[in-house]
């Protein structure tokens, strides 16, 4: 298959894309191989922010060839998704709907302070990277935004992903209004989200808003 | 501080090689940072092959602007994230402990995923040729920085509060002269994991 059919099929073809999703998700399995002789028993699978960033370069693999970003710097791409989280280290995950104003004041400080901690060697590159990932100006930031906003769709769309829904429960509404603002420049990663959504209202996975 | 000069006190200051490689462990912390409101509990010694993939983005990025060779990052980058995807299929295996079965197995594994990968994807088996060949610099620089990123990966987490220690398999020498072939190609990687090696021998790994 060609890249444009791939492309048509993505557009028009909801089973394909179902397909395609269950092709990532056996890539996602890195993140469930343990290392070193060593296992993980967990009631819920966990997911650190370093396997996050990992499944990131994973799509970013996918989707820099399927989207219409020809003239993308796959290098800014690549090394804004190892630094775009790095605040985290400070400030811990937070799920985006639950994020306050308290929280973006936080990973402020919590940026400047990594930074400040890093080697002087990187300092300017992963300023500059996290910098244009703020702004949200490029098209590589776009990207990765983007990305990182879709990412979740492939992690939780299996049994282990409902089971982490019950416990942190999303509306539709939630799971729909953090994604959209954000892929919206992007029809394939669009695509993927309203292939999935009827899927994971099937299945059950979103509480009832409240009203 | 600019790179040259940066350069030449890694070579000349162990206790400035130290203080680079605390630096770096504050990033790995993100390997211990989990999402969604969860926590991991249990095994929190384990390390998933996405979060090793993840340290070596690390170094790769630190590494990379310091040696002397000029290496195609992009080519760096993707072999890094590609190198390990075998595992998904056949699981990790440590180098100790791994036989020609499990080295076949992988590379039967690597054919595996080409043919169900996305069809786009299929160019990972250049990239699964380019690692297992050893022949490009790029190739030679992922593989040694896939023998030390377990290096400092042990020191963090002997680190970490209620550390155990667990067998590796091998002396502490045997470990050493294995990671230095692949890394000695690389002499800044080198200074790292001697002066990291001093911290490693003493964390309880290693048979005596």
């Amino acid at each position: 298959m060609t890249i444009d059919e791939i492309r048509e099929k993505i557009l028009t073809d909801d089973e394909f894309v179902l397909a395609e999703v269950e092709k990532i998700q056996y890539l996602y399995g890195l993140k469930q191989v343990i290392r070193s002789n060593l296992s993980r028993s967990e009631d819920i699978k966990t997911e650190s922010v370093a396997d996050h960033i990992y499944a990131l370069g994973v799509l970013a693999e996918y989707f820099a060839r399927v989207e219409d970003v020809a003239e993308i710097n796959i290098e800014k791409v690549r090394a804004m998704i190892t630094w775009h989280d790095i605040d985290e280290i400070e400030t811990g995950d937070t799920i985006g709907f639950l994020k306050t104003s308290d929280h973006h004041a936080a990973e402020e400080a919590a940026i400047k302070k990594v930074i400040l901690s890093s080697p002087e060697v990187l300092q300017e590159s992963i300023i500059s990277s996290i910098k244009e990932y703020k702004e949200q100006e490029t098209l590589e930031a776009h990207f990765v935004k983007a990305l990182d906003k879709i990412e979740p769709i492939f992690h939780f769309l299996n049994p282990n992903g409902k089971r982490v829904f019950e416990v942190s429960p999303a509306t539709k509404e939630q799971h729909c209004n953090i994604k959209e603002p954000y892929i919206k420049y992007f029809p394939y990663m669009c695509r993927f989200h309203q292939v999935t959504l009827p899927v994971f209202e099937e299945k059950g996975f979103f509480k009832a808003a409240d009203h | 501080m600019a790179p040259k000069e940066i350069k030449h006190r890694l070579f000349e200051d162990d206790e400035f090689v130290q203080s680079h490689i605390e630096q770096i462990l504050v990033w790995y912390n993100l390997k211990r940072t989990i999402r969604y409101n969860e926590a991991r509990t249990v095994d929190s010694q384990s390390e998933s092959v996405a979060e090793h993939v993840y340290g070596m983005h690390l170094l790769m990025d630190y590494f990379l602007p310091l040696i002397e060779e000029q290496l195609d990052y992009d080519k760096v980058s993707q072999l890094t994230t590609w190198h390990d995807m075998a595992e998904a299929v056949v699981g990790d295996m440590s180098s100790e402990s791994k036989t020609d079965q499990h080295k076949a197995a992988e590379l039967q594994a690597e054919q595996s995923l080409i043919s169900t990968a996305p069809e786009h994807l299929h160019v990972i088996k250049n990239l699964f040729e380019e690692f297992n060949a050893q022949e490009t610099l790029e190739a030679k620089f992922v593989r040694a920085i896939d023998k030390l990123e377990p290096v400092f990966h042990l020191v963090f987490i002997s680190r970490q509060p209620g550390f155990k220690p667990f067998q590796w398999g091998w002396t502490a020498e045997e470990d050493k002269r294995y990671r230095n072939n692949h890394i000695g190609t690389f002499p800044l990687l080198m200074r790292f994991d001697d002066v990291l090696c001093r911290e490693l021998n003493t964390a309880g790994y290693f048979t005596s």
